[in-house]
């Protein structure tokens, strides 16, 4: 059996994925690594091999160790036949339900976003096993579905049953992995054969409801802000620094324009105007928020657009990782030669920003490498997709590409400045546990299809 | 499903796959090619910085090597903006942390907070430290270290500031130093100025601020997000400012200094003094030396201790510098009537103009027309030597009249009263000199005193009338007299010294012009003057004792207040027969011309004599050259400093004078012993000119004061309207360190190549 299975795999899948994992742990490495000295100097004298040697070996200990569970769990997933999987769908889906009202419950319990869950002395994402979950149980329903998937009316129970645990993710609130939970019931979708009209016509939907709610936002937001801002230095002025409210010509003008000076009563006043004006204005402001997505949601979402108007402030993540990357040239720093990173003005560079490490290290043509890496372990699992025996093995391949396309896409148009941040990991490549022991599983299912290709073989 | 269908998906699937990445890679490209320049720099800026490591000024020192200025370290704390998302929360924590600094002066923490809120707004290059406090006290810097890592950007220094080792000794002369304003940065753009550079803000700081003035250094280091330094990339070393050689002695200035501060006291304790409440009498004292024009002392009290520059300054203590006067160079920039100082400038108009010679006298029966002599009774049979030497007020109302307006204007000129010395220091204030154009103006409007009468002839030639001059002008006049007629272009700096000891500049003497007063002329003038210090003369009694001889004038000049005060003046030279130094001294309220005035000039006198003495001993330049290697020590041990022995030795001859020693029938310029202590020299009867000559004597005419170039806001603008008040329109209150109108800045070649060199490394 095992030797079968030896027999069948995919040795460029394997191949790439390897390369990936052991650039990504150099990375990872690296990435971790903050000089507060002059040792840097000192390191990049080095050469590129005993540089290897000053990486920051413990979260690449740890990372190694998730790749290992990982690949255990892939071993074991390609040890199953997937479509033995197909006849637990039902349990999985309420199991994966459950992990995640728990996540929800203990995050009522705890501060804010709650996506983690505490096993013992291990702590795991459920919302990224989430992912697989649901994949293994929406290929099983989409299968049962087959031909049957023509209309909006026959699309509408598969989107309720994404629709479910995506909720429930929303509200962790983790925007980024709802979103995967779309790509991947879209590339599903697609390949089980759903109308493609009716797939693009819903993104469009979806595109012009994403654009109508952030001019919503921008109209509700905007005067508010301006009217807080007024406020507070009219604030900063009563309590006797009025500093502030002389360097805004604007509201000086407006000041005189009512009638008023900067006399204490005087101030009062006009503050008093200020609260009434803004009273409508701030309601409606914060009830869209609370309806729709939050305050620091939204300027996270926008402010790729135009980082430059808040470098200090939501801003700064994507200008530093542009600086990074963009700094990085044709070759890059070379490895421990960049500023951006062992300088700590890259955040969160060895999970969400790694990929703005490697451009800012390798460069140009070690980006390219590594999109053109990930373009080819697509590609194969593409031609898996393409192999599978069965409808179920179809789906299933399908999803687990999709998970990987948006992943891969969205993390790299993320750092290079032309996504929204949404938190999303790059896989294989990000620091994280879960995510990796997820992704290397989701590579074990797409695998297992691979093997499986041809009936006759078992 | 069939296989075709799912084929022909995937190629779809697949070609949207390669949009996305080939997209992706071409963003790559776009960034990582066509910008990485402008990232590259963007990564640049982001982690190096380029640190100001200020350069320590020139320092300056006196004639005999003895340091006055210098300067010593002290922390300061600044912060590096940008790169930081929690700054207001730094801020915050900084300001509390800084609150109670002697810096802040009391304020809140809020107010400190809001204060460095604003000095970060100011600062328009983000990526260079904003200094927020200097002079910071090791605790403070000790908690802020311990704080370091909540408080990134946060840089702390060391930086000179100045030292003053002798405390107040010539303070408004020396002038202060401090940040930069934004006028004069603006002014100052293209000699490499920057952000909280020091600047020589008045006197001799000011006027040899480009040479005094350091290259500053940099240090280039790379630092992290947190703005900690991570690694020095390099330093470019400071270079210090050039040393500054004074023509002062520095022990001549403590005593003149001294003198004029006692003579204030003394005038105040004999109530010659009557002064308004909340006023303080002011006082200056010049001493040049005849045959260069050099410097040798210039005392203007009330002085301050320059120290109070160096470090936090509140306003409450500027105000008070700037109520009590302090921060004016009384010497140069106040006006006094001269009174009697003047009847050389009489006498030389009239025996030049041949209106009378030597031999020429008259009986004087202690009045003339309308006008009273000084003494009731008169001086019996005067001539023009006795006219001097008793000061004579009839002869000169007699002849005065004779000589009019005009031509006692025209000698006054020539003595270069009225008129610019030069002299290297800013703001020099040229007063003026009376005649018919003047009055008209002055008294424009009332159509009898806008004309000439034969009164104001009388009252000009015993110098009062609209005359006002300065105590340096005085000091130049007695100079010419002395050396034979030459006026030389006083100055208080002797060399520049770059700080590898090479000579930058030597100030040779300058001969502004000559007077043009015959020998003979000069010759009975110093006669006269002489005379005033023996025998029977005005100052016999303040030069009883003396050691060397001299020639002397004592003044009296009203002050035209309801208080019937008057200012106090003496100038003289020494010695007689061949002259050293000229010394002029004035004394605001001081009453009596020889009785206050004098006894400063003879102290000054005495303790030049004595230095003299003991240089040419061989003991003191060579000590004080050792001693200028530590100036801190040289302070506690110098002669002179305080009390020096010296000064000691000339107390017995000055009290010799106002003590009984003196006899009573030694005639004396109204002075402590002359029995009519109410009687003063050359006041008029005539109520016309009473009333006129109050006008226009009025007290101390400030035109504009120097102004606080940090404050700029109200203190200075009531300290400019007062001053135009008490000025009559008289003048353009200068504008401080404005020195446009500056003559004396040597060789402005020398100068501009100076500033561009460090205009080059400013921007660098």
């Amino acid at each position: 059996m095992i030797r079968r299975i030896l027999k069948n795999i995919d040795y460029p899948l394997v191949a790439v994925t390897a390369a990936l994992l052991v650039f990504s742990l150099i990375n990872i490495g690296s990435a971790t690594l903050e000089f507060n000295d002059a040792s840097m100097e000192k390191v990049q004298s080095l050469n590129i091999l005993l540089r290897l040697l000053h990486l920051d070996y413990q979260y690449v200990i740890k990372q190694f160790a998730w790749i290992i569970m990982g690949l255990v769990a892939a071993m074991v997933l390609m040890y199953i036949d997937y479509e033995d999987m197909s006849k637990y769908t039902r349990q999985l889906y309420v199991i994966n339900l459950a992990m995640l009202m728990a996540v929800v419950f203990i995050g009522q319990t705890a501060l804010g976003a709650q996506r983690w869950i505490h096993i013992g002395p291990f702590q795991f994402q459920p919302s990224e096993f989430s992912k697989l979950i649901i994949i293994i149980t929406f290929a099983d329903f989409l299968a049962k579905r087959q031909g049957r998937l023509n209309s909006l009316r026959e699309l509408i129970p598969c989107f309720i049953y994404i629709a479910v645990p995506m909720l429930l993710i929303l509200k962790q609130p983790d925007l980024g992995t709802s979103l995967v939970f779309v790509a991947i019931m879209f590339g599903m979708l697609f390949v089980a054969g759903a109308r493609p009209s009716i797939l693009v016509g819903i993104i469009a939907l979806g595109v012009v409801m994403g654009l109508s709610l952030y001019g919503l936002h921008h109209y509700l937001h905007t005067p508010d802000v301006e009217l807080q801002k007024k406020i507070t230095y009219v604030n900063k002025a009563l309590s006797g620094s009025d500093w502030y409210l002389r360097n805004e010509p604007d509201i000086m003008a407006e000041l005189k324009e009512r009638g008023y000076n900067t006399s204490p009563q005087s101030l009062n006043k006009y503050l008093e105007e200020l609260k009434v004006e803004d009273g409508p204005i701030k309601e409606r402001h914060e009830k869209f928020h609370s309806l729709t997505l939050k305050e620091y949601q939204m300027s996270r979402l926008t402010t790729f657009v135009n980082p430059e108007s808040d470098l200090l402030g939501s801003g700064y993540h994507v200008w530093q990782s542009r600086i990074a990357i963009g700094s990085g040239g044709l070759t890059g720093k070379g490895l421990l030669g960049g500023t951006q990173s062992h300088y700590t003005f890259l955040p969160i560079r060895h999970t969400d920003f790694i990929f703005s490490v490697v451009g800012e290290e390798y460069g140009f043509i070690g980006s390219a490498l590594v999109l053109i890496m990930y373009f080819v372990l697509l590609y194969r699992g593409v031609r898996i997709i393409t192999l599978a025996r069965d409808v179920y093995g179809t789906l299933l391949a399908s999803g687990i590409v999709s998970l990987f396309a948006f992943h891969v896409i969205i993390n790299i148009a993320m750092t290079a400045g032309v996504a929204p941040v949404t938190g999303i990991p790059l896989p294989l490549f990000s620091y994280g546990g879960s995510n990796m022991l997820m992704n290397l599983a989701a590579l074990g299912v797409l695998m297992n299809v691979y093997i499986r290709r041809q009936k006759l073989i078992f | 499903m069939e296989k075709k269908v799912i084929e022909k998906r995937m190629k779809i699937y697949t070609g949207i796959l390669a949009v996305f990445f080939v997209a992706l890679i071409l963003r790559m490209g776009y960034m990582q090619i066509a910008q990485a320049n402008k990232y590259r720099t963007l990564a640049t800026q982001n982690h190096q910085r380029l640190i100001t490591v200020e350069a320590p000024r020139g320092e300056i020192i006196d004639r005999n090597g003895v340091r006055i200025v210098s300067n010593k370290p002290v922390y300061t704390v600044s912060l590096v903006y940008l790169g930081l998302k929690d700054s207001t929360v730094v801020i915050k924590q900084l300001a509390a942390l800084l609150e109670g600094e002697a810096t802040f002066q009391g304020m809140t923490a809020q107010q400190i907070e809001s204060h460095i809120q604003e000095k970060i707004n100011d600062h328009k290059r983000l990526y260079e430290p904003v200094r927020v406090a200097a002079d910071v006290s090791q605790e403070t810097i000790n908690r802020i270290d311990e704080h370091r890592l909540e408080l990134p950007g946060v840089n702390i220094d060391i930086e000179p500031v100045r030292s003053y080792p002798f405390g107040d000794l010539m303070g408004e002369v020396l002038g202060y130093v401090r940040e930069i304003t934004g006028e004069q940065l603006e002014a100052r753009r293209d000699e490499g100025y920057n952000m909280g550079d020091s600047f020589g803000q008045v006197g001799l700081e000011n006027i040899y601020e480009s040479y005094l003035r350091g290259v500053n250094g940099a240090r280039q280091v790379e630092v992290d997000a947190q703005g900690h330094p991570v690694r020095d990339l390099g330093l470019k070393q400071p270079v210090p400012g050039n040393n500054l050689i004074l023509t002062i002695d520095q022990r001549l200035q403590r005593v003149a200094q001294d003198a004029i501060m006692g003579q204030i006291e003394e005038a105040r304790r004999l109530g010659y003094a009557k002064l308004p409440p909340g006023k303080a009498a002011a006082g200056a004292a010049v001493v040049t030396d005849v045959k260069t024009g050099e410097v040798l002392a210039m005392a203007t009290v009330p002085s301050y201790d320059l120290n109070v520059f160096s470090g936090p300054l509140p306003a409450s203590k500027y105000g008070e510098l700037l109520n009590n006067r302090s921060l004016r160079n009384h010497a140069i920039q106040t006006t006094f009537t001269p009174g009697s100082t003047f009847k050389m400038v009489t006498a030389s108009a009239l025996l030049e103009e041949k209106i009378l010679n030597i031999h020429d006298s008259i009986s004087d029966p202690g009045y003339y027309k309308y006008k009273k002599d000084w003494k009731p009774g008169g001086h019996g049979v005067v001539n023009i030597v006795k006219a001097l030497r008793d000061s004579c007020d009839t002869f000169f109302y007699q002849f005065g009249i004779q000589a009019g307006p005009d031509l006692m204007n025209n000698y006054a000129a020539r003595y270069g009263l009225g008129q610019p010395t030069g002299i290297d220091l800013p703001g020099e204030e040229v007063g003026r000199v009376a005649s018919k154009e003047l009055k008209k103006k002055v008294w424009a409007g009332n159509e009898w005193e806008s004309q000439w009468r034969e009164y104001d002839s009388m009252d000009m030639a015993i110098g009062q009338q609209e005359t006002k001059v300065t105590a340096l002008q005085l000091a130049n006049y007695v100079e010419a007299i002395a050396n034979g007629g030459t006026i030389y272009r006083p100055h208080l700096a002797k060399r520049v010294i770059s700080n590898d000891g090479n000579e930058l500049f030597s100030f040779q003497p300058e001969v502004l012009k000559k007077v043009d007063v015959s020998v003979e002329t000069l010759d009975i003038v110093r006669q006269g003057m002489h005379e005033v210090t023996i025998g029977g003369g005005t100052a016999s009694g303040v030069f009883w004792g003396a050691p060397y001889t001299a020639a002397a004038k004592t003044g009296t000049a009203e002050v035209g207040d309801a208080a019937q005060n008057n200012h106090a003046l003496f100038v003289a030279y020494a010695p007689y027969e061949n002259p050293e130094i000229a010394v002029s001294v004035i004394i605001e309220y001081g009453g009596k011309g020889s009785g206050i005035a004098g006894p400063a000039a003879r102290k000054i006198l005495d303790a030049y004599f004595q230095f003299k003495k003991e240089d040419a001993q061989g003991k003191s330049p060579a000590q004080a050259a050792q001693q200028s290697e530590q100036p801190q020590t040289g302070q506690t041990t110098l002669p002179g400093s305080t009390t020096p022995p010296a000064a000691q030795e000339v107390q017995p001859g000055s009290q010799g004078q106002g003590a009984p020693s003196t006899p009573g029938t030694t005639p004396q310029d109204g002075g402590a012993t002359s029995g009519a202590p109410s009687q003063d020299e050359g006041i008029p009867d005539t109520p016309a000119t009473g009333t006129e000559s109050g006008a226009g004597s009025g007290s101390s005419p400030p035109p504009g004061g120097v102004l606080p170039p940090q404050s700029g806001g109200e203190t200075g603008g009531t300290a400019d309207n007062t001053g135009r008040q008490q000025g009559g329109g008289q003048g353009e209150p200068p504008a401080p360190g404005a020195n446009g109108n500056q003559v004396g800045l040597p060789d402005p070649g020398t100068n501009g190549g100076q500033v561009n060199t460090t205009g080059q490394t400013g921007t660098q």
